[in-house]
This record gives C-alpha cells, sequence and structure tokens, in this order.
C-alpha cells in the first residue's frame, strides 16, 4: 500500500511535461503495491494547472494557492509540501528531478525528518517497502538502495518513466487552506530572467536541434536551426564556434563547457563533432546529423547521417515536416 | 729590469691602514646583507641541504657534481644567458670583464700578502706581468662595453624588463669603477715613467698617460692618489651594495644554479603522511615553500624572459611568471622582515596575493622554466599553489567537473569506463590478455579512446604497427586515465590514485616498454610513474615510426605520382619537444613521406619551434576550461601555423591536434590538421 503525493511542477500556467513521469511513477506504484495517488499544485491562479492533471488517474489534485506562492520560493513551497504530507498522510512524496524538487523536496524532507532519494530511474515492491534504482557519479554507476522511515522522498528521471496515459474519469480538485502567517519569511522573490521566449529549455527538452560552424550568421542560425526546431516543438542549442563568433548566446552553448543536454533526439546541423561538444550530449538517444563534410567525426556518432549543405538540406527538411 | 709595478705604489702608509679598515666595514656590511636573506630562504620546508655533505670524499663529490656542472657551464659558460641577442652580448661582454677584473684582484691581494712574507714570492713582475696587464686592461674595455649596452638597452627596455630606479645606480657606479680604474692606470704611468714593454703591456693607460704628458710628476702622483680613493670607494659601494640591490642575483642565481635540479616535466609527490602531518595540502603561505624555491625568488633578476615565453601572457591572461615570483619575493621579503608578520600565525594568506584567474590561466607549457637563465622555476610555485586552492575546494565550473569524471569514469569527458575499447573494434589490436607474448605495450590514453577525431589517430598507429608486423598489445578497458591532467591541475590525490591503479595493471602484464601517442601520457608515464614505482621505457609514437622506417620495416613507395598535398608544417607539442626533447623524430618521419611524393612540398618551420615551440593551449588542465575567444593561445598558434603557408599542419599531440584545428576554424582556414601516424598511413595507403 503506498499513499503518494505528487508535486506538479509548471511556469506560466504551463504544466511541466516532467510532472507527468513523476505521475507515471505513481501510477506504477500503485499499480504494484495497491493505495493511491494525490497531485499538488502549488502556485497563484493554478486552476487551469490543475484542469490539465485532472485525467491522470490522481485520487484527488490538491492545490494551494495564495498571492505569495506565486512564485516557486523554497521555504513556501516546502512549508506547504510538509504540511499537505502531514495532512493527507502520504508515505511517499515524489517530484520530477529538476531544479525545482531539488530546492524545494529536500527542505520539504528535512521539515518532516524523512529520507530523500534524487534521481530514481527504477522502483520495485520489496514485501511491504520499496527497493530503488538512483544513477550515482554522473550515470557510471547505478546505486539500489532502500529508504528508511516512514515517509519516503523522492525525485524521478523524467526519461526513466513514461507519461501514462489519459483516463476518462476526473479526478475532484480539493483546495487546501492555506494561512499566511504560517508561511515562513525567509526567502524572497526577486525576479527571473527569461530565456528566449517560446522555445523550451535545451536541458529538459526531448528534441534538440543545435547549430555549428556550418551555420554562418544569425539569421541563418534563426532561419535553419530555429526553424527546424519550431516545426518539432523543439529546444534549439548550439557548439561553441558559433557562441564564439558571437552568432548565439552563451545559454544555448552544448557541450564540455556548455549545457549537458540528454534529449530523444538530437539533431545536429552542420557540427562536426569535437569531443568537448560531444561531451554535453552523450546521453542523447537518437543523433541525427547533418554536414557537407563526410569525414565529419559527428557521423561516427550519429544513428542517422546527412552529407549535404545545411543551407539547402535543412529548410527542405523543415517544409516537409510542416506539411 | 723587469717590468712590474709596486702595489700600494705611491700610496701612504695612512690610506693603507684606512682602506684595509674599509675593506673589513664593507665586507661586514655584504656579509650582514646575504645573512638576511639567508634567514629568509631559512624559513622555508627544509630541503635537506646538510645531506649534501654526508658522506667521504667521494660520496659528496657525487652528490654535488650535477650542481658543479651547472655551475660550471651555466654559470661562468653563461650557456642560459645567450639567445636574447644585445641583452645576451652586454651580460656576456660586463660578465666577462667583471670576472677577469675579479681575478686580477684577488691575485693582486694574494701577491702582495706572499711579497709580505718574502720577497721570493713576489710573482708579479716579468712576463707574468705583461700578460696580466694586458689581460686587464683588454678586458676592462670589454666591461665598459658591456655596461653601455646594458645602459643603452635599459633606455629602450621592453616592457618585459624589470625596473628600479636603483637600477641606474648600479650601472652608473660599474661605469665610475671602469673609468676611474683606467684614470688610475694612467696616472700611474704618469709618475712612475715605465717604458718598453711595461708601458705597453698596458695600452689604455699609457693612451691615457700621453694624454696627460704635461703634467708634472708630482701633481701626477698627488691626482694619482686621490683617483685611487675614488675608485677604492665605488668599489667599497658596490661591493657593499650587492645584497641590497638587483646585483644579489650574482649570488642568488649560481646558488639556485647548483641547487636546482632539472625539472622539466616533473613534479614532487605529496604523501598523505605528509598531509596528515603539515595538514595542508600545497602551499598557501609563504614559508610553505621549500628553501630552495625561496632562494630561486631572490635568484630573479626580472630579465623579462619568462614574461615574453609564456603563451598565457602572449594572449592577454593576468598571468606572468616573473610577476609570480616577484610577488612571491616582496610577500617572502614583508613576512619575515623584522617587526614583520611571523609565518603561520599571521602571515598573509598567498590566496590575497596570487588571483585564482592568474593561477588558473597557466598551461603548464614549461616555456619559462626552460628559458629561465637561473633555473627560477615558476611553473612549480604556481602547481603548488594549485594544489592548496584544489584541496580547499577552490576550483570550480568546468576543469572541477572534468577531475570529478576523472575520478568517476577514468576518463576527463564522463564516458563510460566499459566504452574505452570501442574505437579499437574490427581492427584487430590485441589487448594483453589476449597477446601475453607482446614486446610493446600501445597506451592510447582518453582522447585516442574516447574522441572520434583522435581514435582515428589511434587507429593509424595500430594500422601501421600492424603493417609493419609489430608484436604489439593494448590495454582496452583496462586501462585509465594517466591523471596527468589532475596531477597539473593540482589534484595530486586523483592523480596518484589513477597511477597506482594504472602501475598495478602494468605490472600485472609484466610491461616493460611503452608507446603512446600522447604526449602528455608518456610524460606521466616516464617521469610522473617512477615516482610510484613504475619504471617503464616509454617512447612516442613518431619515434617508433621512426625506427622503423630506418630499419625498413615500413617502407614508402616509390613515387607513384601521388598528389601533392602541398606544403607541411608540424607543430611541436610543449611536452614533446620542450620537456622531452623530442623534436627530430617527428621530422623524420615527415620528411620521409614528403621526400617521397612526385613533388616534394617539404616541411616548413614554424618561428616558434622544437624546444621553443609555442604551446596550443590545452595543457595544464587548460583543455577542461573555457578559454575567452580573444585570448585563445590556439588562434595565435594556428596564426603562426598559416603564416608558413602551409596546407596541412602536422601534429604529434591529440590535445593540440583538437586545438590547432579549432584556432585554424576560427581563423577560415581549409588547411588540415592531421597526426604525423595519419599522414604516414595515408601516404601508405592503409
Amino acid at each position: 500500500m503506498a499513499n503518494i503525493l505528487v508535486i506538479a511542477e509548471h511556469d506560466r500556467g504551463q504544466l511541466k511535461l516532467a510532472t507527468l513521469s513523476a505521475v507515471g511513477f505513481a501510477r506504477q506504484v500503485v499499480a504494484d503495491a495497491g493505495g493511491t495517488f494525490e497531485i499538488l499544485v502549488i502556485g497563484e491562479n493554478i486552476g487551469g494547472v490543475a484542469g490539465q492533471l485532472c485525467h491522470c488517474g490522481a485520487a484527488t489534485v490538491l492545490t494551494a494557492a495564495h498571492a505569495l506562492l506565486q512564485h516557486p520560493v523554497g521555504d513556501k513551497y516546502a512549508r506547504i509540501v510538509a504540511d499537505a504530507t502531514k495532512e493527507r498522510g502520504a508515505t511517499m512524496v515524489v517530484g520530477a528531478a529538476s531544479t525545482f524538487s531539488k530546492d524545494i523536496l529536500p527542505h520539504a524532507a528535512a521539515l518532516l525528518d524523512a529520507g530523500m532519494l534524487s534521481d530514481v530511474v527504477e522502483v520495485r515492491g520489496d514485501g511491504d517497502d520499496f527497493i530503488f534504482k538512483r544513477v550515482m557519479y554522473a550515470g557510471n554507476v547505478i546505486a539500489t538502495v532502500k529508504l528508511e522511515g516512514p515517509v519516503k522522498f523522492l525525485t524521478v528521471r523524467a526519461a526513466a518513466f513514461a507519461h501514462p496515459p489519459k483516463v476518462a474519469e476526473s479526478s475532484p480538485i480539493v483546495s487546501l487552506p492555506v494561512t499566511a502567517d504560517k508561511l515562513p519569511q525567509f526567502t524572497e522573490y526577486g525576479g527571473q530572467e527569461a530565456k528566449v521566449a517560446g522555445r523550451p529549455d535545451s536541458t529538459e527538452a526531448r528534441v534538440v536541434v543545435s547549430g555549428g560552424r556550418g551555420i554562418k550568421n544569425a539569421e541563418d542560425f534563426e532561419r535553419l536551426v530555429g526553424g527546424l526546431a519550431d516545426a518539432l516543438g523543439a529546444a534549439v542549442g548550439s557548439s561553441r564556434a558559433l557562441v564564439d563568433a558571437g552568432i548565439t548566446p552563451n545559454s544555448l552553448q552544448v557541450g564540455q563547457t556548455g549545457k549537458i543536454v540528454a534529449p530523444d533526439l538530437y539533431i545536429a546541423i552542420g557540427i562536426s563533432g569535437a569531443i568537448q561538444h560531444l561531451a554535453g550530449m552523450k546521453d542523447t538517444k537518437v543523433i541525427v546529423a547533418i554536414n557537407k563534410d563526410p569525414d565529419a567525426p559527428i557521423f561516427e556518432v550519429a544513428d542517422y547521417g546527412l552529407v549535404g549543405d545545411v543551407y539547402q538540406v535543412v529548410p527542405e527538411l523543415t517544409e516537409k515536416l510542416k506539411t | 729590469m723587469q717590468p712590474t709595478r709596486e702595489t700600494f705604489g705611491n700610496i701612504p702608509h695612512s690610506s693603507q691602514v684606512i682602506f684595509y679598515c674599509l675593506t673589513m666595514v664593507t665586507m661586514a656590511v655584504f656579509a650582514y646583507g646575504i645573512w638576511r636573506r639567508f634567514k629568509l630562504w631559512r624559513q622555508g620546508t627544509p630541503i635537506g641541504i646538510q645531506e649534501l655533505i654526508v658522506g667521504n670524499l667521494r660520496q659528496i663529490w657525487w652528490k654535488i657534481r650535477p650542481g658543479v656542472g651547472r655551475l660550471l657551464t651555466e654559470g661562468l659558460g653563461q650557456k642560459r644567458v645567450r639567445g636574447r641577442g644585445l641583452a645576451s652580448w652586454a651580460h656576456g661582454l660586463l660578465f666577462a670583464g667583471f670576472m677577469i677584473l675579479f681575478l686580477g684582484t684577488t691575485l693582486l691581494e694574494i701577491d702582495h700578502l706572499a711579497s709580505g712574507i718574502s720577497e721570493a714570492l713576489h710573482f708579479h713582475r716579468g712576463n707574468y706581468y705583461i700578460v696580466y696587464e694586458f689581460t686587464l686592461d683588454v678586458f676592462g674595455l670589454l666591461f665598459l662595453i658591456g655596461c653601455c649596452l646594458f645602459l643603452w638597452r635599459r633606455t629602450t627596455r621592453p616592457y618585459s624588463v624589470g625596473h628600479k630606479t636603483t637600477d641606474w645606480f648600479v650601472l652608473g657606479f660599474f661605469i665610475a669603477i671602469g673609468i676611474t680604474g683606467y684614470l688610475v692606470e694612467g696616472l700611474r704611468i704618469a709618475w712612475q715613467q715605465p717604458t718598453g714593454i711595461a708601458a705597453q703591456c698596458s695600452p689604455v693607460g699609457l693612451l691615457i698617460a700621453q694624454g696627460l704628458s704635461g703634467m708634472s710628476n708630482a701633481a701626477a702622483r698627488s691626482a694619482h692618489l686621490g683617483i685611487w680613493w675614488v675608485h677604492a670607494m665605488l668599489v667599497f659601494g658596490f661591493i657593499a651594495a650587492i645584497p641590497y640591490t638587483r646585483l644579489f642575483h650574482t649570488l642568488a642565481g649560481p646558488f639556485n644554479l647548483f641547487l636546482a635540479p632539472p625539472v622539466l616535466g616533473t613534479l614532487q609527490p605529496i604523501s598523505m603522511e605528509e598531509v596528515e602531518k603539515t595538514e595542508r595540502i600545497g602551499v598557501s603561505q609563504i614559508a610553505h615553500f621549500n628553501q630552495r624555491q625561496l632562494l630561486s625568488l631572490d635568484a630573479c633578476m626580472e630579465c623579462g624572459r619568462c614574461e615574453d615565453a609564456c603563451p598565457a601572457h602572449a594572449t592577454g591572461k593576468p598571468l606572468s611568471p616573473k610577476q609570480v615570483v616577484q610577488d612571491l619575493k616582496r610577500v617572502m621579503t614583508a613576512a619575515f622582515a623584522p617587526g614583520g608578520t611571523k609565518p603561520d600565525s599571521t602571515a598573509p594568506n598567498l590566496r590575497d596575493i596570487i588571483q585564482a584567474e592568474t593561477l588558473w590561466s597557466c598551461t603548464a607549457c614549461n616555456a619559462c622554466v626552460e628559458v629561465c637563465p637561473v633555473r627560477v622555476d615558476p611553473l612549480t610555485l604556481i602547481t603548488d599553489l594549485r594544489r592548496n586552492r584544489v584541496g580547499e575546494g577552490e576550483l570550480s565550473g568546468t576543469a572541477a567537473t572534468a577531475l570529478r569524471r576523472i575520478q568517476s569514469s577514468a576518463n576527463p569527458w564522463g564516458l563510460p569506463a566499459a566504452e574505452r575499447s570501442n574505437w579499437s573494434e574490427g581492427l584487430g589490436a590485441p589487448t594483453c590478455k589476449e597477446n601475453p607474448g607482446f614486446e610493446v605495450l600501445y597506451w592510447i590514453g582518453c582522447a585516442g579512446s574516447y574522441d572520434r577525431r583522435a581514435q582515428r589517430v589511434a587507429r593509424a598507429v595500430v594500422k601501421l604497427l600492424k603493417h609493419a608486423g609489430v608484436n604489439f598489445a593494448i590495454l582496452g578497458r583496462e586501462e585509465k586515465c594517466t591523471g596527468e591532467s589532475a596531477r597539473r591541475l593540482g589534484d595530486e590525490f586523483l592523480f596518484q590514485e589513477l597511477a597506482q591503479a594504472n602501475i598495478a595493471t602494468l605490472a600485472r602484464y609484466n610491461v616493460r616498454k611503452i608507446l603512446a601517442h600522447c604526449p602528455h601520457c608518456l610524460n606521466s608515464l616516464l617521469k610522473d610513474y617512477p615516482q610510484f614505482g613504475g619504471q617503464y621505457e616509454v617512447i612516442h609514437h613518431t619515434q617508433y615510426l621512426s625506427q622503423l622506417l630506418r630499419i625498413g620495416r615500413l617502407k614508402i613507395p616509390t613515387s607513384d605520382g601521388a598528389d601533392d598535398a602541398g606544403a607541411v608544417t608540424y607543430h611541436d607539442p610543449c611536452y614533446l619537444a620542450r620537456v622531452n626533447g623530442i623534436h627530430e623524430a617527428p621530422r623524420e618521419v615527415l620528411s620521409a613521406t614528403l621526400g617521397a611524393t612526385s613533388k616534394p612540398a617539404g616541411l616548413r618551420e614554424m618561428q616558434s619551434n622544437r624546444e621553443k615551440t609555442f604551446c596550443c593551449g590545452a595543457g595544464g588542465g587548460r583543455m577542461w576550461m573555457e578559454e575567452d575567444p580573444n585570448q585563445r593561445v590556439s588562434t595565435v598558434r594556428a596564426k603562426e601555423a598559416l603564416a608558413t603557408g602551409a596546407k596541412t599542419v602536422a601534429v604529434g599531440c591529440p590535445f593540440c591536434l583538437t586545438m590547432i584545428t579549432d584556432g585554424l576554424a576560427t581563423q577560415g582556414s581549409s588547411a588540415r590538421v592531421l597526426d604525423v601516424a595519419e599522414i604516414l598511413a595515408e601516404r601508405l595507403k592503409l
């Protein structure tokens, strides 16, 4: 029996898809061991997000809405999570492995004196208890662990648990009372630096389209890489060469000295495949490379390769995807 | 009458007494000055200098022999001072003049004392006198010419040459000493009136005397006494000033030459016991340096050669090896000065003196170490400081990530250890298990194992070895990162962990001879590993290929109308050419390969080649750090390569391969960058 509380993550009215992996985890545990799960949405004006979660199979979708909770501030959110855990009698609290969860769940676990596991990729029952597998040392070691205590906090890797199919019946939405003066005031929201609007973050996206030295200027990058990315609903990335040349901003760089991405699909456009770049995308499931140089090392790691001029091939590909 | 002159001729007895009294005072000031610095050096961790004088004479001789050798060749022979144009000439002339005048004065005093005992011991006469006077006259001129050249250089000095106001006084003193010396001689000839060879053996003095021919004997005598005193006072002033001015390098420099072991490519290991005892790793306070390192700070006289050779400095990074040495010297002087703070209690933390950006800018290329005339070793100072910062967890960012990955996956990219030998699939490269009777172990290194580009180099080497029928093996998945980068970054214990694991693996297969295509692996296996019990014969693949070509096991087909790929230039990797002196073998392989094409395009040399090579920017862990696009070492080197007009840049190191490829690409060049082995394999159509 498990009574699971899933913490939903959202941004500007949009549910973060990784939350569905946490729901997938909860569904699996409940299916194996019995019990129910609930989903907790915290914020202000969260009706829309709660609505998006109504067909996930949860016993209840809980909402904790208050003006003070407009932004994900660690101390306040953790208090809400801890209170909800106690009140609902949850035995397991789950979030997707993300910066959001890293901030809030350990904090909440500490408030309840509970154990915490991060980056869980597998779970199975062990009598009344559970055995988890979690990733350590940058993916080089998989640890098999048990967690002591009546309440377990954990984060799950998005790629490890599939999004659950929708269910017909709708979960009831229950609003939790929020008392403003009971919320801690240690942290204050300062501001948020918004990234290039519209496109997902490359570290979270399931598809990343990335451009390299084969692209000559910023307009071409936006047209070729951006165009293909938008057609796929993908994030954009870039190699260091383009950042150096001032064609792309630092925030897009993928590689050893940039972001580490692990999407399902990575499309490398005009990227030669230097080890520093490959180090940033080595956990990609499927790599597609487009480059005019058939000797480019990228073709050695690519699952699909296309030798051709990116200026000709990419617009064609984008066009076909659109139709 | 045989030619001679009376020592202290024309100098009254009273003046002589005062002279000797002043000599004693001067020597006291001189000795105090040395003692003052000596006390500073003694604050460092002991280097066991007394060990040098333990044992019988023969044993002592064998211990001091290398140091004495360095004193003779690099001190007296000025071996390391050469090679800097006018400055080297100026120093050579000044040094030669000074040494001969110093020797002459010493001989004169010996003669004076000897004659005091018995007139029969008086040797300053006859033919000896003639040779003596003539030699000193000529070398006096050389001394003055050297001074004038230095005076010229100080007015037009390059930025890297240090300068203090006292430097003008030092040069002024020297010139005044030279001129008054000649005047004393001229006036002596004017009153003594020697004739024939006795006068001609002092040509400069004679010339001056002829100019003074109108002077009465009495006037000449009194002028002689006066100028003699001026000359003597100047010499006293100069001797007393040595330990207090830049001239101190004339003592500290030779001391350092004597004590400094040749260090290129080696680092002192740290033991766990040492850390437990001292409760620190590396150096955070000036007294943590060893006594020889502190002495070396005084040996530096700011000639600036290290700064001019430093690739980090050349690309605008906040590092100058000279400045590091001078900053530490300032801390040493202040921390130990009377009334100054005492070590360990309130001594300044070097964190506040040498900035993090400065330390992490170093590519560990050894150019500064190689170029220093008195063997100051800024690189070891930097590495000792790095060790402390890494130990304190102050290294963050991508280099720290690389260290973590080296620890978790035994390669700096964090790629799975299980995939280490994927590159060799289908090549037929046997592992040690599969071919236990191998003669030579081919060490692949992390780049060759994981970097798709460098894998091609490893594959080319394997093909060449198989073609030549070499009985070799690889470690496959059992190989781990050598830890070279970790050690140069300052993570000594991570390095030791890897070294011990690798040494155990190599011992299991009884490995004696190792072939490596990576100069960093090569240097680590050759110079780091013996410190932990791993003794191997380690050779670079270019050396091995050159041998195979020489003995005919690899044959380049005679001209078959192969395409002329255009001119080739070769970039010397620092850890191959400078640190380990391997620069002819790759050129031999390239010349053999190019010479056999239908149109030999030839090998073109870059301006900085062989030991004087310019770094690609990847050493010392810089490979794992972000570098401002406007400050890239690789760009500078790529430009130098392109200036030769070469269409192919040959390299002998996987890091250089990455960096030069990147540098050329930013220049929009289409020149190819290939390892020497790839060029050879291509020529052999393998």
